[in-house]
């Protein structure tokens, strides 16, 4: 990729270089954080066992591209850690297939009696709480997704086409 | 025609032959908390199995993330094989050194072999070298520590890895 760098009178070329490197990095920082977002939900989506709850809180809808300002510089990260862990607790279970309590098989009845509930008809797999409740008691471990590999395995090449190219 | 190993379980076995006969040939151990040397054991598979004995290296495929063409009119691709290996231990900080071990052991890539069954001694396949798989690491670090893990997972170090091959 040829980019060509225009000065003004009087200012030093150097300078400007170093002004327009440093905004081409913020907009590849910010493209590779959109791609890598698109990626994360693209490792979930292929690595779903059951099919998507219509209501609580997703682990995709968690995973959000945040701005990160350090001085003049502005860059972008992808999942807040805090923030999953406060609202999709689950994410490291899913990825690395253990909880943070240390389980592998998902807690039940025999757990804890008011975990109760019922598979809503033709939705192939969805357990939901309310009647009729029927005790529940999982007993396969879930098994490491490992979407945050999966993803990073692509992004590798896809930063080093746009910085080969200039386009991911 | 019955299908035995395809590629994907190649490399994967591949991998392992090359860990387990280089713990041999360095006689590599690691001390328990009562000092007694350990000898490390090498699993396959993605699901962790009670059954393994720490300290451990399970290796496992987990996706193949590139498949580029490698000329215009022909078939061939330059492949890669995404690879997690999980590591995990006796005592806390043998899963980093385990790891930096695994790291420099497999960093100059390893010998792919193409497995064949062999009825007279099932448990050893037969072999032969397919090629030369590059080795690029894409991801190396401690996995948090849980509340209540148990002992597989209080010391544990996973590395994830992209294995090249042409073909």
């Amino acid at each position: 990729m040829i980019i060509a760098v225009f000065s003004q009178p009087g200012q030093s070329i150097p300078t400007v270089i170093g002004q327009q490197l440093g905004i081409l990095a913020e907009e590849h920082t910010k493209l590779l954080a959109e791609e890598h977002k698109k990626e994360l939900d693209k490792a979930i989506d292929d690595t779903r066992e059951r099919v998507l709850k219509p209501t609580g809180n997703h682990l995709k809808e968690q995973i959000q591209i945040e701005p990160i300002r350090v001085a003049d510089s502005k860059g972008y990260g992808v999942g807040n850690i805090e923030v999953l862990n406060q609202k999709a607790p689950w994410w490291a279970w899913i990825n690395y297939g253990r909880a943070f309590s240390g389980r592998t098989i998902p807690p039940g009845t025999k757990d804890n009696p008011r975990i109760t509930g019922h598979f809503v008809p033709d939705t192939k797999g969805i357990f939901t709480k309310g009647q009729p409740k029927f005790p529940i008691d999982p007993k396969i471990a879930i098994k490491p997704h490992n979407y945050i590999e999966k993803a990073l395995g692509v992004m590798v090449n896809k930063v080093r086409n746009l910085i080969k190219t200039g386009v991911i | 025609m019955i299908l035995t190993w395809e590629i994907s379980t190649n490399i994967e076995n591949s991998l392992i032959d090359f860990l387990r006969s280089s713990i041999t040939s360095q006689s590599l151990q690691v001390l328990d908390q009562n000092g007694i040397a350990k000898t490390v054991n090498v699993y396959a598979g993605r699901e962790l199995n009670n059954d393994w004995n720490l300290p451990l290296i399970q290796v496992y495929l987990d996706s193949k993330p590139d498949a580029t063409r490698l000329e215009i009119g022909s078939n061939k691709r330059l492949r890669s094989f995404q690879i997690i290996i999980d590591i995990r231990t006796l005592l806390p900080g043998q899963e980093t050194n385990l790891a930096d071990w695994v790291e420099e052991t497999i960093n100059n890539g390893i010998t792919i072999y193409d497995y064949t069954p062999n009825s007279s001694n099932p448990d050893v396949p037969t072999k032969v070298v397919l090629g030369h798989g590059r080795v690029d690491f894409i991801t190396s670090l401690p996995v948090l520590s849980y509340d209540d893990a148990d002992k597989y997972d209080q010391n544990r170090y996973r590395i994830s890895a992209k294995i090249w091959i042409n073909g």
